[in-house]
């Protein structure tokens, strides 16, 4: 479905299902220079469980009109005003990599108001989010060059073993961001690496938290996701065996078991 | 300690000069891991049952459910894995996921034969009332498909000669859904140029589906040169043994479905599972998810697991047997041009062919290994020459490890007559040859003795 705002259309997947006011809503949000399709077996599995889902396109990415945004803090702004706008008893907020500090930056904005932001789930998440010299470089000048610098970081062999029977995530990863805006991943990039108000984040809103790493992630390293969950008293933490960053794809099982405990577990009512 | 002040504050200056240095070293541009390695191992993880090292023969129809919730959720395509091996098998998989790791693709399919490819992409793309455009130097069993099968159906081809840029153009309609070629196409190995037609296709928001059989992933991979879906009928080079009967395709994700809007089986909700929009399930594999979703499911021409792992060992040799198949047909190529019994070669290696420029741009590596030539004495000599020969196998097929050779107008085009046979390049007097992975020489011997028969009945 599209969502508009200030006149344009921002486009959401909702397993061609329609929201139902009375549910809670699970809301996906990508990383850099991807799509919703990089949530497909765990946003799909919510659809049919009781649950509304938006896995959103953010704006200048996939089929949502708008530019790219320079910052994390314009990313959750945006977010802001897509949540403000459904109708539902409460969101809980998913996001991966840029996508988890975009969710993490709106739950802040979005603090405790109402209806509540009642989980939010962080996925490949490390804080910074440091970009290295070399992948800027390459996503300003050669963006085919960075697509493939992240699609082998991401993933943990090069070999593949897709658990998804006939995709080959790798491929799957490079014609994604082959397919985004040109410039996206450059401005996604430079978000990232720039944004610095998590911890005022963090102090802004008391939903639960949980975080899932990859315990072989090089883009996100879990080590540092640990580090921040750690000092976070009341965050749970799932680290995945076997698979890196590219997480959904490479387990897409444990995602969705963990994400499914936890929000099960923080329902509203 | 306050989450805050770690933050800000307290975060050891070690570990922030360990990450910097991570992302300094470990993040320097990686390697990517090259074509003999992925067709010896993409797509498979060792057993982590048995640890078995080749890649298991999952010879089952289906497969037990954990629990109801888990069955339910496979059938709606809410997690992966495998329900019933005619929509997909965990042999058959790691054989989709190398083919898609060698041609770049994103996903791959695997089916029956080559021609179960060729329908399964046509079914998932279009309804009754659409068009395609194809080449007209195609193999015999595509145009059959094209010509007078699909008709039956609904759907019409406009057959165009690969050369004629502006006439596949032209003949593009409004309901046309596919433009379609080979690389190399059959039986004067015309080869398609497949930038230009690309780029066509795209301006009228097309697809280009591209067989790649004679080629491989090895000699080119199309998707380099603009194609949006690959096939291979995998029967040829990939499994390369003249083993068993099998079809691919493969599937870029490059392609925008619905900013195209003729594509409505993949961006129009589908009543036949739960109203999906293929295109917004997946922006890469939208064609893939139909073609499995409803074309495996519903026309059935899946692969079996054996021939899987038939394929799959076939193309862990891939580049070592093509090499061997190219320079072994090079040699045959000259040595058929010195002889005074051959009226023609056709071959886009030698400048004499109309695509020669054209094919050191896109097969430096090679043409391929199948070609024909023509004697000057028509059927009598054709027919002669063929049955004299001994190492080479008189046969219908090509890409096998083993020499083969047809005579077109006494075989699979023989009831054509002389002007009808014309009209698809061959003459009376056409040979096509798959030159195999045998001794040159004892090849050479063998087409030498070949051609002194053929000579003998000419002269008589
Ligand atoms: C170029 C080409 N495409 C498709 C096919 C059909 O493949 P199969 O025989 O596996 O159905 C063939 C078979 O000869 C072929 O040569």
């Amino acid at each position: 479905m599209y969502i508009e705002i200030e006149n344009t259309q921002y486009y959401a997947y909702t397993a061609s299902r329609t929201l139902d006011p009375a549910k809670e809503t699970v809301v996906f949000v990508h990383g850099t220079a991807m799509d919703h399709s990089v949530w497909a077996l765990q946003s799909r599995y919510f659809a049919y469980h009781n649950y509304n889902i938006l896995a959103l396109n953010l704006p200048g990415h996939g089929q949502s009109d708008g530019e790219p945004i320079e910052t994390i803090e314009g990313y959750a702004s945006w977010l802001v005003k897509i949540l403000k706008q459904t109708k539902s008893p409460c969101f809980h907020l998913v996001g991966h990599s840029m996508g988890a500090l975009i969710v993490l930056e709106a739950a802040g904005q979005y603090g405790d108001a109402t209806p509540s932001i009642a989980s939010l789930s962080l996925v490949g998440f490390s804080y910074p989010m440091a970009v290295s010299p070399a992948l800027l470089d390459a996503a300003e000048n050669r963006p085919s060059e960075a697509y493939e610098m992240m699609t082998q970081w991401s993933h943990t062999s090069s070999l593949g073993g897709e658990p998804n029977p006939g995709f080959w995530s790798a491929g799957g990863q490079m014609s994604m961001m082959e397919n985004s805006r040109p410039g996206a991943v450059y401005t996604d990039l430079v978000a990232c690496n720039t944004y610095q108000n998590a911890s005022v984040a963090f102090e802004s809103f008391s939903s639960p938290i949980l975080f899932i790493s990859g315990v072989l992630d090089k883009m996100a390293p879990a080590k540092l996701a640990m580090v921040v969950a750690e000092k976070n008293q009341s965050a749970e933490i799932v680290m995945l065996p076997r698979c890196g960053h590219s997480i959904m794809s490479e387990n897409p099982d444990g995602v969705r078991d963990a994400l499914n405990d936890f929000i099960h577990r923080h329902q509203a009512d | 300690m306050r989450l805050n002040e770690f933050l800000t504050k307290k975060i050891p200056p070690t570990e922030t000069n360990i990450y910097q240095r991570f992302l300094k070293i470990i993040m320097a541009k990686p390697t990517k891991t090259r074509f003999d390695t992925l067709a010896l191992h993409a797509g498979q993880v060792p057993d982590p049952v048995s640890g078995a090292r080749a890649v298991p023969i999952y010879q089952t129809a289906s497969y037990v459910f954990k629990d109801s919730e888990q069955a339910a959720s496979l059938f709606n395509m809410e997690r992966p894995g495998h329900a019933y091996s005619r929509l997909s098998n965990p042999t058959t998989a790691v054989l989709e996921e190398r083919i898609a790791a060698l041609e770049e693709g994103v996903g791959g399919i695997a089916t029956a034969s080559g021609q179960a490819a060729m329908h399964l992409a046509i079914a998932t793309l279009m309804n009754a009332g659409s068009h395609i455009v194809a080449s007209s130097a195609i193999y015999g069993g595509s145009h059959n498909l094209l010509q007078y099968t699909m008709p039956r159906f609904g759907i019409e081809t406009t057959f165009v000669s690969p050369r004629d840029i502006d006439g596949i153009k032209a003949a593009i309609r409004p309901e046309t859904k596919l433009i379609f070629g080979e690389v190399v196409g059959n039986p004067g190995n015309d080869v398609m140029n497949l930038p230009k037609v690309a780029e066509i296709a795209h301006e009228h928001s097309l697809p280009l589906m591209i067989d790649s059989t004679f080629t491989t992933p090895y000699l080119i991979q199309p998707f380099d040169h603009g194609a949006d879906i690959v096939m291979h009928s995998a029967t040829k080079f990939l499994c390369g043994h003249g083993t068993v009967i099998g079809g691919l395709l493969v599937d870029r994700g490059r392609f925008n479905w619905q900013e195209s809007g003729r594509f409505d089986t993949l961006s129009e909700p589908y009543s036949g599972f739960h109203n999906m929009s293929f295109d917004e399930e997946s922006s890469t594999g939208a064609f893939l998810l139909r073609a499995r979703r409803e074309g495996l499911r519903d026309f059935g021409a899946c692969m079996s697991p054996t021939t899987a792992f038939y394929i799959l060992q076939g193309m862990e040799t891939l580049s070592i047997r093509m090499d061997r198949h190219v320079s072994n047909t090079r040699k045959i190529v000259s040595f058929l041009l010195e002889s005074d019994v051959v009226e023609s070669v056709s071959y886009p290696e030698l400048e004499s062919h109309p695509d020669y420029n054209l094919c050191k741009e896109l097969l430096p590596k090679g043409a391929g290994a199948v070609f024909s030539f023509s004697l000057k004495g028509g059927r009598e000599a054709g027919r002669a020459l063929v049955e004299s020969l001994e190492v080479f196998s008189h046969l219908a097929n090509v890409g096998d490890a083993k020499s083969l050779v047809i005579h077109p107008a006494s075989t699979t085009h023989y009831r054509m007559t002389e002007q009808d046979l014309l009209s698809a390049g061959i003459t009376s007097g056409t040979i096509r040859l798959s030159v195999g992975l045998e001794d040159i020489d004892d090849l050479l011997e063998d087409l030498n003795r070949g051609l002194r028969r053929a000579k003998k009945v000419t002269v008589g």
